[in-house]
């Protein structure tokens, strides 16, 4: 899974602890403790906490609070740690989640760490995992009805630079179209991404952009953006 | 796309490529193993 793995105790100059820092294909992703909350790193950039809570879940029930119907399909893109899942999963209404995670060290601290935390969505029998790049997860026309991207702090703010492609035209058309009638893309941003909303309109769906307060650290509160794009 | 089945915790999971080396490690309990029961799937199937 790793090509190396370094583990330390005791505080680091940031007053966290470091509890393992790993170097995989994907970077250097380091797990870290502040009190009772943990925080991910990967390659050097803050990529979550799981302080990070109400967004987080805010990024699901909002999209699938305007999805239409039974029998809810949805993607999850980015584990996390697995708040957005959970959520999406206690709407009645969904009957499979996928949750791809490009990651294996993520799940892994997902289950030590936070599953506790947020519900345990991977052990949820409508949960499938897939262990890769949500960029590389096929789509077929219709497929999903709701699709959410945390897979970064935003387009702006990439913890891989690979991940750009993301918010691209091309593939956020492509997400638009695997999604039916109604669906919903979901995109979490730490920071206002007023050209993701842009490029969203421009692929004809409905864009709202909602602003939710959210913990940005242990002990501060601030905001998230969350760009939902329905398809008509 | 593979479905590989962990055979120690029997956990299912989905991986876009063949495992490296033929090894995989199950995501849920940390085993390492070469899946024996692996298949092609359409994610559409399910």
């Amino acid at each position: 899974m790793t090509d190396d793995t370094e583990t330390r105790s005791g505080p680091v100059p940031s007053g966290r602890e470091v509890i393992e820092r790993v170097i995989t294909a994907t970077g250097e992703w380091q797990l870290q403790r502040t009190g009772s909350h943990y925080e991910i790193i990967c390659n050097g950039v803050f990529l979550m906490a799981s302080y990070n809570r109400d967004s987080d879940r805010a990024l699901a029930a909002l999209a699938l609070r305007g999805i239409p119907g039974q029998g809810l399909r949805v993607l999850v893109g980015g584990l996390g740690v697995g708040y957005t899942a959970q959520a999406a999963l206690e709407d009645p209404r969904v009957e499979r989640l996928d949750v791809a995670e490009i990651e294996p060290v993520v799940v892994a601290w997902h289950r030590a760490h936070f599953a506790g935390l947020c519900g345990q969505p991977l052990e949820d029998p409508r949960t499938m995992l897939f262990l890769s790049d949500v960029y590389d997860v096929p789509l077929r026309s219709g497929s999903y009805d709701a699709v959410l991207l945390d897979t970064d702090n935003g387009p702006g703010w990439l913890v891989r630079e690979a991940n750009a492609r993301l918010y691209g035209p091309q593939v956020l058309t492509g997400f638009l179209q695997a999604l039916r009638p109604g669906g919903v893309l979901g995109c979490w941003s730490a920071e206002p991404a007023p050209r993701l909303a842009e490029t969203l309109a421009r692929a004809g769906a409905s864009v709202d952009v909602i602003e939710v307060e959210d913990r940005i650290a242990p002990d501060r509160r601030g905001t998230a953006w969350l760009y939902l794009a329905q398809r008509h | 796309m593979l479905r590989i089945l962990c055979p120690a915790c029997h956990f299912a999971f989905l991986q876009l490529t063949p495992p490296e080396e033929g090894e995989v490690i199950c995501p849920r309990c940390g085993t390492r193993f070469k899946p024996v029961e692996e298949e092609i799937v359409d994610p559409e199937d399910d």
